[in-house]
């Protein structure tokens, strides 16, 4: 059974990270371990046990997992709880966005750099200056999807598909800004709840409105259903989906043969990368959870290894951490990162695409600095 | 010293009790942030609780909805504080105030729903809301939500972290105290019967569909303030706040700590914030032993924690004791000057039911001080006329007319104010409350007094003691004052019949409808009750009696009539009537007058 | 006209699946005349169940299909005997919410032991579509529509044409007098369940290869088949069915002419409307009351 492997790992995780050490840092985990965002939240708890592990030895990490569920409030309880010993040094902060805009004012009243993946515009534009986001926001990976569907398919004319979610929405507004700005019409849009089975009534509606590409906005379960249903009826449009696309449970839903000619944003691919580094991360991530990595782990690991070396560099408290983070440049697995001043932390996204032959992604481009943020 | 020591105890303790744990723990040094966030949190979820305790533990109805006004609530207070910069004093009254209209334009045609289909139709309109949450972008922020709702401030003053937190325990004491009032007053025991049984409300006169109104708007204007309290105490408002989730939040802690109390919903509310986070070390095994534990609550507690408590607090300790009877009631028979216009007229009354024929042409009178029987074999539309005479049914033709009033169709709540109460062929008592509280329900309509009475009262109504006081006096009349503290249903059939004879009287009427009184009871039995309604008649009450056991019935009518497949075949005296031939023909080959003349 | 013809044949296969948990729904409301919350999670467990299973017996999903339902039929006699039958004397608000405990329960044990990962079913027979004239019809659409019918065919059997039936039709109508005719009201009860439950099973089994299935699908389940019910009429059998293809045509055609949005706000508007104007009040009982 997974789980308990995965509580095994932890424990071995836990103890790993308690020899000598000169320096002490308290990480709490909040992350949504149940509900719709379980498998994401997963993802960063993944990444960031895998940073406290990888750990320099001066180091030690103190931390506990707390589920955040879906809600503002659980996201608040956690964040108490997860300050009722002693102050934390940095926070894994979840990346729904709602939680991550209840969390804000606490984490200013509290002076603690919270660490997420949240790619929710907002959160970076409330001016608060303890917020760091390791994945590239959707100002980023956004402009580099409808890039991508402009300047290398040369498509004009876009059918947008987007998940009636803060994840969706946020991404709805930028892509319809960005469309616009590069002179692409967005020919026909449709918002999906995340209950929505049936794709067969929005295909027809794409189809009737004659686009020459389908960009989607949805979640994992939703954009495989999509690309499945599209595949089934003949529908022969280029897909350039969002970046849920790219995670290994969403492509281990279908054939390979169904994902020829699909695309998506993501800020990285780690199982595509043929770096050495990133491949043993991937390995290790292998073994230590039995899953494939996403971008989304690989993104939580690099913002934890951030705030471990800026700890093993003589930060000691959260402000110190925040000092380092907002001023500091890091060479991540997946990129280089640093603060444009707001707390957005990744600034490059690859667009992959998948050939039909497999469930690996090939990196098809590289956007640095997509959006001109960093 | 010992009186207002009881007046406490009888009175006002619990709510009081958690006011000042409330205080107790605004005396403590409580400065950490965990703790009273998540006190907080329990503030508000009682709050929630409290509130649907009015719809679902007072009114029995299974709303689904109260998720989705805890939701308006949050809505309306981000909103206004957003837009307009309210702040507490204006934010709060504005989310009760729209919480409560949007009841109120849903009850139309929700409240008249059955269990099913209300649970339904509230779940419809949570969905509604919930799309409406997440589809109007422009309006709520889409599924992003609203950031940046200040803290809770009432005229300039900042009530934060610890403040805020008295300031929403202080809300559920005065809530709290509300409910508390409600459920020990006359209109709590009206409630326990509109919850229980819809037929003893009928028979007692509780106007069942006000109540449920009343008790609908209260649940959403206290789920509209709840949900206020919550986004002020987090800062956002996302269309979380109205998922099925904080619904099912909502039901547990009602029904884990207990239904229809204050005490419930605070327990329950604990529960609920708490049990999670001591079970933090189970990880992704939290919601699984949460559904074990309100499932083994449901199955071993089914009134939940309070409701156990007091059950097992009933056993141990001694009842209260019967109250001393007031012998206040009016005699039967409002118009004391005798007039010769009928206490009830039926005027060619017809009612099928698909095609079957239930009534047909029905036309008779009955007087003051007139016993009326009614035979017919069976199935031959005796229990649907006392259903149309008592508003049960509407007739599809004719007219029914009570003391000269016309009240064809209207509710058996406004026939009964008119003085006419009834019994039922199979008994309908409220099993578990006290024989005297059975009939004590009944005097709900004629004593003055209104809920803002019953509301302001301090300890037990003045207006349930003076019922309860009548009551007595009408069970002690009809000799059951032995039994008037045990609940209904532990009594023998035939004193439960005579109880809904009590409970009939209760409502000072002056027709009273008896659907086979006789029945299961004992030849000296029988005749002990034929003296007691002797004796009623003498004091003015009209009677229309239905039985089978023509014996007794033929002994006491002043006149009887028959029907036969919906029509009256014959009318007459006792003596006419037991010689027509249509009705020994009707009653097939005689057995009617073998039997009367037995 | 192509389009057309996948919308609807697409719309069905998910209608079907509605119908089968909408039927099961209405079997334990006619024995029991209570609300079962925790049909929509027994879907779940159904797909979850053939995902887990289709490793282990590498065979077609027509061949799982019987498993997965005695399996779930397994889980409904369970849920009968916790979360109903101790609680059968009792207001059905308390039935209400046992069933949503129980719901609780299984939804969460699925997503121990099956991860948050959403899963997909091995199709009926095969993947790939025919060409039906111009329009490509995907086979397992198909495959979903005939089992559903049969599944369907069988439970009118059951009911119409055996001694069982005939006793959970009369249970169904009165259980007081049932029992007084002798019936053995309590085994029934729990066949009921384990019928319910095995259709929901099987419902998940077959949406779980187009439409894949995610541990938190089970409230949606639960909405449709209790809308199915209520459009088809409150306790009836045909009715149900119908009223979960209904449901989804009427959420497709909305959907496709003007928007997801619409198809969703309509439907519960629709479904408030059936309830205003065909109400069954508090009383509506005494209708059957007569001397």
């Amino acid at each position: 059974m997974p789980s308990s492997r995965i509580l095994a790992t932890i424990a071995a995780l836990l103890v790993a990270g308690s020899a000598h050490a000169d320096t002490t840092a308290t990480i709490p985990v909040l992350v949504p371990l149940t509900g719709f965002l379980a498998l994401e939240g997963a993802s960063q708890r993944n990444g960031a046990l895998l940073a406290f592990r990888a750990a320099a030895a001066s180091v030690t990490v103190r931390h506990e997992v707390i589920d955040t569920a879906t809600s503002p409030e659980a996201a608040l309880n956690a964040f108490a709880r997860a300050r009722r010993q002693e102050a934390p040094t940095a926070v894994v902060a979840p990346m729904l966005g709602t939680q991550m805009l209840a969390l804000l004012p606490a984490a200013l009243e509290a002076r603690v750099p919270l660490i997420t993946v949240s790619g929710t515009a907002e959160i970076t534009e409330r001016g608060n200056p303890w917020v760091f986001r390791f994945f590239p926001g959707d100002a980023v990976v956004k402009t580099a999807q409808a890039r991508y569907v402009v300047e290398d398919l040369g498509r004009r004319r876009v059918a947008l598909v987007y998940q009636t979610t803060a994840y969706g929405q946020s991404g709805h507004r930028h892509l319809v800004d960005v469309f616009a700005r590069l002179g692409a019409a967005v020919v026909v849009e449709e918002g999906l709840a995340p209950a929505v089975k049936d794709m067969a009534p929005v295909l027809t509606k794409v189809r009737a409105a004659r686009p020459d590409v389908l960009v989607l906005q949805l979640h994992a379960e939703a954009s495989a259903r999509l690309v499945r249903q599209a595949a089934a009826l003949g529908l022969g449009l280029p897909i350039v989906a969002g970046s849920a696309m790219h995670q290994p449970a969403t492509v281990a839903l279908l054939e390979p043969a169904e994902l020829a000619g699909v695309c998506a944003e993501s800020g990285a691919s780690p199982i595509s990368e043929d770096a050495p580094a990133v491949r043993r991360w991937v390995a290790d991530y292998r073994a230590a959870f039995q899953v494939e990595p996403d971008a989304f782990a690989l993104a939580q690991y690099d913002g934890v290894a951030m705030v471990l070396a800026a700890v093993a560099a003589g930060a000691r408290d959260g402000e110190a951490v925040r000092r380092a983070l907002a001023a500091g440049r890091y060479e991540g697995l997946a990129m280089t990162y640093r603060s444009d001043g707001a707390g957005n932390m990744a600034h490059d996204a690859v667009i992959v695409c998948y050939d039909g032959r497999d469930r690996t992604p090939r990196v098809a481009r590289r956007y640095v600095n997509a959006a001109g943020t960093g | 010293m010992t009186r207002p020591l009881l007046w406490f105890a009888e009175g006002i303790r619990l709510p009081l009790l958690f006011a000042a744990g409330a205080l107790a723990a605004f005396m403590l040094p409580l400065e950490a942030s965990y703790p009273v966030r998540l006190l907080t949190q329990v503030g508000v979820y009682a709050l929630l609780g409290i509130g649907y305790q009015f719809v679902f533990g007072l009114a029995g109805a299974f709303s689904l909805a109260q998720g989705a006004f805890f939701g308006v609530g949050a809505y309306v207070a981000a909103l206004a504080a957003l837009q307009w910069d309210w702040t507490g004093e204006l934010t709060l009254p504005a989310a009760v105030l729209v919480a409560t209209a949007m009841a109120a334009l849903a009850a139309a045609p929700v409240l008249r729903l059955r269990t099913h289909y209300f649970a339904l139709a509230t779940l419809g309109i949570a969905q509604v809301l919930f799309v409406l949450a997440v589809g109007w972008i422009d309006l709520t922020g889409g599924a992003n939500g609203l950031a940046g709702i200040g803290e809770l401030m009432l005229w300039d003053q900042r009530l934060d972290g610890r403040d805020g937190m008295v300031f929403v325990w202080i809300l559920v004491a005065v809530v709290g105290l509300l409910l508390y009032q409600v459920r020990r007053s006359l209109v709590g025991l009206a409630f326990d019967l509109v919850r229980t049984d819809p037929f003893a409300a009928i028979a007692a006169g509780a106007p069942a569909a006000r109540l449920r109104f009343a008790a609908f708007l209260a649940s959403a204007g206290i789920a509209g303030l709840a949900g206020a309290l919550q986004v002020h105490s987090i800062g956002v408002v996302s269309p979380e706040v109205l998922d099925f989730d904080i619904m099912i939040r909502c039901l547990v802690v009602v029904v884990v700590g207990g239904v229809a109390r204050t005490s419930g919903a605070i327990l329950g509310a604990f529960v609920v914030v708490l049990v999670p986070e001591w079970l933090h070390a189970l990880e992704g095994y939290r919601l699984l032993v949460f559904g074990a534990v309100l499932l083994a609550t449901i199955l071993f507690a089914p009134e939940g924690i309070i409701g156990t408590a007091e059950r097992l607090r009933r056993r141990w300790l001694p009842g209260p004791a019967l109250p001393r009877p007031l012998a206040t009631l009016r005699a039967p028979g409002r118009s004391l000057l005798a007039t010769t216009r009928p206490v009830l007229s039926l005027e060619r009354v017809a009612k099928g039911f698909g095609g079957v024929v239930a009534l047909e042409g029905v036309t008779l009178k009955v007087a003051r001080g007139e016993i009326f029987g009614l035979i017919g074999p069976n199935g031959s539309g005796k229990t649907t006329l006392v259903d149309v005479v008592t508003g049960m049914t509407a007739p599809d033709e004719g007219r029914v007319v009570v003391s000269g009033e016309d009240l064809t169709g209207r509710p058996p709540s406004v026939i009964s104010r008119h003085g006419v109460a009834r019994t039922f062929q199979t008994v309908h008592l409220h099993p578990d409350m006290t024989v005297l509280d059975n009939v004590a329900a009944a005097r709900l309509g004629d004593l003055p007094g209104g809920p803002l009475g019953t509301l302001l009262a301090i300890g037990t109504e003045r207006r349930l003691r003076r019922a309860r006081g009548e009551a007595a006096a009408i069970l002690e009349a009809l000799d059951l004052a032995a039994v008037a503290m045990r609940p209904g249903g532990t009594l023998a059939p035939a004193l439960q019949r005579r109880v809904e004879l009590a409970r009939a009287l209760a409502r000072n009427p002056e027709l009273v409808l008896l659907d086979e009184p006789a029945a299961g009871l004992s030849e000296p039995e029988q005749a002990h009750l034929a003296e007691r309604l002797r004796a009623l008649k003498t004091r003015g009450l009209a009677m229309i009696i239905v039985d089978h056991n023509l014996g007794f019935l033929l002994g006491l009518a002043d006149r009887v009539a028959c029907l036969d497949q919906g029509r009256l075949i014959a009318i007459g005296t006792p003596e006419q009537v037991r010689n027509d031939p249509d009705v020994v023909s009707a009653y097939i080959g005689g057995g009617i007058a073998a039997r009367a003349a037995s | 006209m192509s389009d057309l013809l996948q919308l609807i044949v697409s719309a069905l296969s998910l209608g079907a699946t509605y119908a089968l948990v909408a039927l099961g729904f209405v079997l334990v409301l006619n024995a029991t005349n209570a609300v079962n919350f925790a049909q929509g999670e027994l879907v779940v467990a159904g797909g979850f169940l053939a995902i887990a299973l289709a490793p282990l017996l590498p065979v077609p999903g027509i061949v799982l299909l019987p498993l997965v339902a005695v399996a779930t039929g397994a889980i409904g006699l369970l849920l009968s005997a916790v979360a109903y039958f101790p609680l059968r004397r009792r207001p059905p608000t308390a039935v209400f919410v046992s069933t949503i405990a129980f719901g609780i329960i299984l939804q969460n044990s699925v997503l121990r032991l099956a991860g948050p990962e959403p899963g997909g079913a091995p199709p009926l027979l095969a993947d790939g579509a025919v060409e039906v004239g111009e329009a490509v019809v995907g086979r397992q659409s198909l495959a979903v529509v005939a089992a559903a019918a049969i599944l369907v065919l069988l439970v009118h059997i059951l009911i119409e044409r055996t001694q069982l039936g005939r006793r959970l039709r009369a249970t169904a109508q009165d259980p007081e007098i049932a029992r007084a005719l002798g019936v053995p009201v309590v085994p029934l009860i729990a066949v009921s369940f384990a019928l319910g439950a095995a259709l929901a099973g099987a419902a998940g089994l077959l949406v779980a290869n187009q439409f894949f299935i995610s541990p938190g699908d089970g409230a949606n389940f639960m909405l449709k088949a209790y809308i199915a019910v209520v459009v088809g009429g409150w306790g009836r059998i045909g009715g149900a069915v119908l009223g979960g293809l209904l449901i989804a045509l009427f959420e497709s055609f909305v959907a496709a002419a003007v928007s997801q949005l619409a198809a969703e706000v309509l439907l519960y508007v629709a479904l408030l409307a059936i309830l205003a104007f065909r109400p069954t009040g508090l009383l509506g009982e005494t209708a059957g009351r007569r001397a």
